[in-house]
């Protein structure tokens, strides 16, 4: 039989040639015996040869008009599933659909074979993924850097309300949409020692000998823009063994040890930190950083100067964007590249390394902050660590320069931290060594500049700016909700997809149409509908539709305040039991997230919030007026469920701990009204949706800062005065919550009464409760709930990761679309 | 390991014939070259053109070649493929030694001076 070329699909009949193609031969089954599984795979397959056409395509246009690039260099990108998103942006959803079912499946079954790509751990990693979206959906040549993880994220199951992680292992589900690039290796040195020598020119010469080499194999995702006419690429590396690495072990006969090696080198990009935040002395963790900084930035050079560009034009053709600290170490690698590789003088080689980096900030809380032993950098990175001191020299004598005398300024500016052992601080080294500095919400942003770097704001108050977070409409809206999707093309045309701010006069007048209201409702009212199947199926609890879901989901962390929830969960459940007062709203809370492995406390708090379910779920004193559920294993695939049937969006973060938040947006984007602190990106959707359509409660920033400064906040005085508040903390001293478990909650007293609680749970108690009356009050008018989140639906386009990406291409990236047929740069 | 050594007219030519120069390969290749090493002001031109692979190991005995030498010898290389130099500039040791991309210029730079 002769073996045609597979045709490159984009009807249905194409489609079902094109599977029937991949069936036959990539995958070698008959037609007749094809699982699911199987036709997931050929799809994937055929979808992949479509968006590797166009990525090429793509490529060529861009290097055809000589574009500026931008290369987002992220640990973390959190994708999820990318079937569905490929198919609306490549705009043949619905053929695909009707090719199969003309071929006798069912289109959403095969869809439920994808694992979701959980390579990342919340916000930092989603974020990085909408960007990618934003980036091919605005024509912008912008591509994605990261690690290809053998493990994603772990998996979590419950048992007996304790968490459990269970290892993530995506990879053994086929994935059609990565193409490994062997023939593109790049080789990593790391280890070993400088040895100082004297070149031919009388100079100093400190070379880099005796380091071990990591090979980074990279693996081409095609990142499709809606519209399918820009494709760009997202690479991830993966570490491999080099051949020479065991030769000395393999010689001397010690097999075992040799084959060790390899595998010790393979283990870098293995796993993915099960945590964001900072890893005190991982040096597994600071392998990982750097290696994927070294491959990313080689990967980079050698496509710019294939290009026939001269490496002083670097910066000029290049930006680099930092997603926080996890590729800081991009600072030091760029100037040993040009210094080191390319005999750039020092001076400029640090113009073009600043010109070229931006630094995106993602945390304030100064725990999370990254720093790495010195002792440990010397060791993995000497010739590295040489560059950070002479960075750090040069900085520092230009502080001293512009601030003479002040020696307490060059301690707290310097990127060495004095102690035992010493430190890199490595938001200081970001922060040197990029011409932008950015926050990601304007409360964020300016608390960078009056908290985290108030003396680089002074000497660079140029570099400062704010770049508030945005979630891609087409993955979170058009794909997630398509009810909805369905609803707003009709009422506003489809422009809305890649223009979301035209959905805000028609919906602001909308909103006052009580017939619009009564579908808006409907298409709510179907979600919550799915969404109370998929509760059953994973907890076995019976919700009702037509109560309001009140939804938490994100990351379980004690500032993010999921306990201050569960409280008032508890509170709710007294009323009704104890002061037989029934709540104006029947309420079904969901609570959905993960706790690092490590913190114990959160881990607890999952504990805790089965325990109030099954308490509160069960008693049939409660008569459904409430229900508490929590859906494990949150992962995207499973926020897509959730977040278009939410009426309610708890984002109740303690005011200046939460940088930004996505989900906030997400969920309102849904129509979901939020009842949030004055926090993160909460602040800017107040302004957007108006204060009278949003809930807003308890203690702002600068008064929490107010109450740490004074030292006057007492969570005992709000216990012995405030008797719900009493009541609640009581009965966890109480069998109550655990008859079979006693004791299992005393470290609640202890984290938000006795020890200084610094995320303020109670201090807030009392004004969330308020505000979840005026929740209740309000959703007993269901026309007013409805104009209200249609308003919201309305007002989000702020929020649209594409007004993001044309905020940092125009202020920090200089980056310019290439559009299809458009006026080429050059 | 394959290494000839063969006397010019004006420089030695060391001619590495094998693919790998690493830490299986270096001691012996160290030895044999510090061997042939022995005249007052010996100038070597080590031709690396068959030479796919070099590591750490391989480069610390190319070092040690070059700190041996004595007052008035040279060594450089030739023909080194774009791996091998890229292992150079990355120990900053293409800043010592220089690098010629044939035999012929290495010769001539070596006759020239």
């Amino acid at each position: 039989m002769s073996v045609a070329a597979p045709p490159v699909a984009a009807t249905a009949e194409q489609l079902k040639t094109a599977l029937r193609w991949h069936v036959a031969h990539s995958l070698g089954k008959a037609w007749e015996d094809a699982t699911e599984g199987d036709l997931f795979q050929a799809l994937g397959l055929a979808v992949r040869d479509l968006a590797w056409e166009r990525l090429l395509a793509t490529e060529k246009r861009y290097r055809e008009a000589g574009a500026r690039r931008v290369y987002y260099l992220s640990m973390e990108f959190l994708i999820g599933r990318s079937l569905g998103d490929s198919l609306h942006n490549l705009g043949i959803y619905d053929e695909v659909r009707a090719a199969l079912e003309s071929l006798g499946h069912d289109f959403d079954e095969v869809r439920e074979e994808e694992v979701d790509a959980g390579l990342g751990n919340g916000g930092l990693g989603r974020l990085a993924a909408c960007f990618l979206d934003s980036l091919a959906t605005l024509h912008l040549p912008g591509f994605g850097y990261g690690l290809f993880y053998q493990y994603g994220l772990f998996r979590q199951e419950i048992d007996n309300g304790y968490q459990k992680e269970r290892p993530d292992r995506w990879l053994h589900a086929a994935m059609p949409w990565t193409v490994e690039r062997p023939e593109e290796a790049v080789l990593v040195p790391v280890y070993g020692r400088i040895v100082d020598t004297i070149d031919r020119k009388s100079q100093y010469n400190p070379m880099w000998m005796d380091w071990k080499i990591l090979v980074g194999v990279p693996h081409e995702m095609p990142v499709v823009g809606y519209g399918g006419e820009t494709v760009n690429a997202l690479r991830l590396y993966s570490a491999r063994a080099s051949d020479d690495f065991d030769m000395e072990n393999f010689n001397s006969g010690d097999y075992v040890q040799a084959v060790q090696e390899a595998i010790g080198s393979e283990t870098i990009s293995k796993v993915l930190y099960p945590s964001d935040k900072v890893q005190k002395g991982k040096e597994l963790r600071l392998l990982q950083e750097y290696f994927f900084v070294a491959c990313a930035l080689r990967d980079i050079l050698r496509r710019f100067l294939r290009e026939g560009n001269t490496i002083d034009r670097f910066a000029d053709k290049i930006a680099i964007q930092l997603n926080d600290t996890h590729p800081a170490l991009a600072v030091a690698e760029l100037m040993r590249l040009f210094v080191d590789e390319h005999d750039v003088v020092w001076e400029r080689a640090w113009e073009m390394t600043v010109a070229t980096l931006g630094y995106t900030n993602h945390t304030l809380l100064p725990e999370a902050l990254e720093k790495w032993p010195l002792p440990l950098v010397e060791t993995v990175l000497p010739r590295h660590l040489q560059i950070i001191y002479e960075v750090n020299r040069r900085f520092l004598d230009e502080v001293a320069h512009r601030a003479p005398g002040d020696q307490e300024i060059l301690v707290r500016v310097s990127m060495i931290e004095e102690g035992e052992p010493k430190q890199v601080r490595m938001a200081q080294l970001a922060a040197a060594g990029s011409h932008s500095i950015n926050g990601v919400a304007a409360l964020h942003s300016r608390l960078i500049t009056e908290n985290l770097f108030p003396d680089l704001y002074r000497l660079h108050p140029e570099r400062f700016n704010n770049k508030t977070n945005g979630v891609t409409p087409r993955r979170w809206l058009l794909k997630s909700n398509p009810g909805l999707a369905a609803l707003l093309t009709e009422v506003a045309g489809p422009g809305w997809v890649t223009d979301y701010g035209l959905l805000r006069g028609p919906l602001d007048r909308l909103a006052e149409d009580a017939a619009f209201r009564e579908r808006f409702r409907d298409v709510k009212r179907e979600n919550k509908k799915r969404l109370a199947r998929v509760i059953a199926d994973l907890t076995r609890v019976k919700v009702d539709p037509d109560s309001l879901f009140d939804i938490q989901i994100k990351r379980i962390h004690l500032y993010k305040r999921q306990l201050l929830n569960a409280l008032h969960v508890v509170h709710l459940y007294f009323r009704i039991v104890e002061d037989g007062i029934e709540p104006k709203a029947p309420r079904t809370f969901v609570f959905a997230g993960k706790a690092a492995p490590g913190y114990w406390v959160a881990k607890q708090v999952i504990k805790l919030i089965h325990s109030v379910g099954e308490r509160v779920n069960r008693d049939t004193r409660v008569r459904g007026l409430l229900k508490c559920v929590f859906l494990p294993d949150y992962r995207v695939s499973l926020a897509e469920r959730i977040i278009p049937a939410a009426d309610l969006s708890e984002q109740i973060s303690t005011a200046g701990m939460e940088a930004s938040g996505t989900g906030n947006m997400k969920l309102s984007m849904n129509g979901a009204l939020t009842i949030g602190t004055l926090d993160g990106a909460n602040v800017e959707i107040m302004e957007e949706v108006g204060e009278e359509n949003i809930f807003i409660f308890g203690h702002t920033a600068d008064e929490i800062e107010g109450l740490k400064g004074s030292g006057t906040y007492s969570a005992r005085q709000v216990l012995e005065t405030d008797p719900r508040v009493k009541r609640v903390l009581d009965a966890f001293q109480t069998p109550l919550f655990a008859p079979f478990e006693p004791g299992i909650f005393s470290w609640l007293f202890e984290h938000v009464v006795e020890n200084h609680d610094p995320y303020f749970h109670l201090a807030d108690f009392d004004a969330y409760a308020a505000a979840q009356e005026r929740v209740s009050t309000q959703w007993a008018d269901p026309a007013g709930w409805t104009r209200k989140a249609v308003l919201n639906v309305g007002r989000m386009g702020k929020f649209s990761s594409d007004r993001t990406i044309r905020e940092y291409a125009r202020d920090i990236w200089n980056l310019t679309p290439v559009p299809p047929g458009g006026n080429a740069p050059r | 390991m394959n290494l000839t050594i063969e006397p010019q007219e004006s420089f030695i030519l060391a001619r590495i014939e094998d693919s790998r120069l690493d830490a299986l390969s270096a001691p012996d290749f160290k030895a044999r070259m510090t061997g042939a090493l022995t005249g007052a002001a010996p100038k070597v031109v080590l031709d690396l053109s068959l030479v796919a692979f070099i590591d750490s190991a391989g480069l610390a005995s190319i070092l040690s070649l070059v700190k041996g030498l004595p007052e008035g010898g040279e060594l450089r290389i030739a023909g080194a493929r774009d791996a091998v130099r890229a292992v150079f500039r990355l120990t900053r040791l293409d800043k010592v030694l220089p690098l010629h991309d044939t035999l012929d210029d290495a010769a001539a730079a070596m006759g020239s001076k």
